[in-house]
């Protein structure tokens, strides 16, 4: 038995990357993060946005999972970013880190966001990809203008040698696009959106990456359930075996 | 609002003079007006008076039979016209749309409405929708979980959303026809 399908199918860097569309998602990304300050990676849940981050982020990196942060703001951006260069770092960052750690750089980034996020990016030499994880992560999130307006910030202060990826599910990229044009204005110009639904060379791609011997299981429930995500067939992939009813038009 | 109805002592129902008096001001009438309406006369009661309704059954039905008629001779007029549309919206009839119909409606309120995604707000194509077809929301969502059951993998229903409508059990906030 050579399947590796995850039991539980959330993103991990162990996991890999599968499937063609997915693959060149991340190089599309990584190819604009090297030339824009800015770039957003949008799609459904469960349909591999943080397994591409992951993937992009295995070599020179910062991946950020907001879902750590206290709150949805520049200054936890640009502290959680000065906490992961901090041992490269010099000067006042340097002695805030060393004095009182991951709270000095915070209480840094609160006075002055923006210099500490420019100052580490500066200081580090060559450009870094920094890659945002659910930093908004519905459209509901009573947090939504608040994020909204550190991303504006992102986008005015264009750090020259970073690019920002920030993930999105489709409604609040919507959302974001709707409510402050400006920003999504900009950010469909550097915008990758992973697919909607899967195809039959996704289906099979992604099960012989995870589980060759239920490659064909995973046609039959992909037919079962044409608008399946990656998720749900992994989490059905990762199930015992067991008859599938396949619907007969 | 409540009315009373009555028996009178040879078992008609009858409705007091000051319910049907609060009916028709209500309804924008006179109590003389909404009488001949419901086919009731007045006679005196007491101090006051009262509506009899001599065959409320018989009334009823030929008020249905008359509503039946109207029916078809709309439908006789030609297609789903506006004034059909008005007609059946101002009865609080049903409003009944084919799926090809409620289709067509739907993939032209969706070219409006999407954004960049790809993803409309629900909200704002059922606006447009029951505004051309006529659709209470109840109507718009039947017509939409069936449309979606029967086009799996090619109608996306995301959750998230600031407005949302409810289908089949769930509430979703955007769309998206493939």
């Amino acid at each position: 038995m050579s399947c590796k399908t995850p039991l539980w199918p959330v993103a991990s860097p162990e996991a890999g990357l599968a499937g063609k569309r997915w693959l060149s998602a991340a190089e599309d990304l990584a190819a604009l993060a090297s030339r824009y300050p800015l770039a957003a990676l949008v799609g459904r849940a469960g349909m591999g946005k943080s397994q591409v981050l992951l993937h992009l982020c295995k070599d020179s990196c910062i991946y950020i999972d907001a879902t750590e942060l206290q709150e949805r703001s520049l200054a936890q951006i640009a502290a959680a970013v000065a906490w992961r260069l901090a041992p490269r770092l010099r000067g006042r960052i340097a002695e805030a880190y060393r004095s009182y750690g991951y709270s000095g750089l915070l209480s840094l980034a609160q006075a002055d966001p923006s210099w500490v996020l420019s100052e580490a990016l500066s200081q580090q030499g060559a450009r870094l990809i920094v890659a945002i994880d659910e930093f908004i992560p519905s459209a509901e999130d009573p947090d939504f203008f608040r994020a909204a307006a550190a991303l504006h910030r992102l986008r005015n202060l264009a750090p020259r040698s970073a690019g920002f990826i920030f993930s999105f599910l489709p409604e609040v990229y919507e959302k974001l696009a709707e409510k402050i044009p400006p920003l999504g204005n900009i950010l469909s110009s550097v915008v990758v959106q992973l697919p909607d639904v899967l195809d039959e060379d996704d289906v099979l791609e992604i099960a012989n990456h995870y589980c060759p011997e239920r490659a064909k299981e995973a046609l039959a429930i992909w037919r079962a359930r044409p608008d399946i995500t990656v998720r749900e067939l992994l989490m059905a992939l990762s199930s015992p075996a067991k008859a599938v009813e396949v619907p007969i038009s | 609002m409540s009315i009373l109805l009555g028996l009178t002592e040879d078992g008609k129902l009858y409705i007091r003079r000051s319910d049907l008096e609060r009916l028709a001001e209500r309804l924008g009438s006179t109590p003389e007006e909404l009488a001949e309406r419901l086919g009731a006369r007045e006679e005196p009661a007491g101090r006051g008076s009262r509506f009899v309704l001599d065959d409320p059954l018989g009334f009823l039905l030929s008020k249905v039979l008359e509503v039946e008629a109207r029916l078809r001779r709309l439908e006789e007029a030609g297609g789903m016209g506006g004034v059909k549309r008005a007609e059946e919206g101002a009865m609080g009839d049903a409003r009944r749309v084919g799926p090809s119909e409620f289709e067509e409606a739907l993939r032209w309120a969706y070219s409006q409405a999407r954004g960049p995604t790809g993803y409309a707000p629900i909200r704002a194509i059922m606006r447009l929708v029951s505004s051309k077809l006529g659709l209470s929301e109840a109507q718009f969502a039947e017509a939409l979980a069936a449309f979606a059951e029967a086009n799996r993998g090619r109608v996306l229903l995301l959750q998230g959303g600031d407005e949302k409508v409810y289908i089949g059990g769930r509430a979703y906030g955007y769309i998206k026809l493939l």
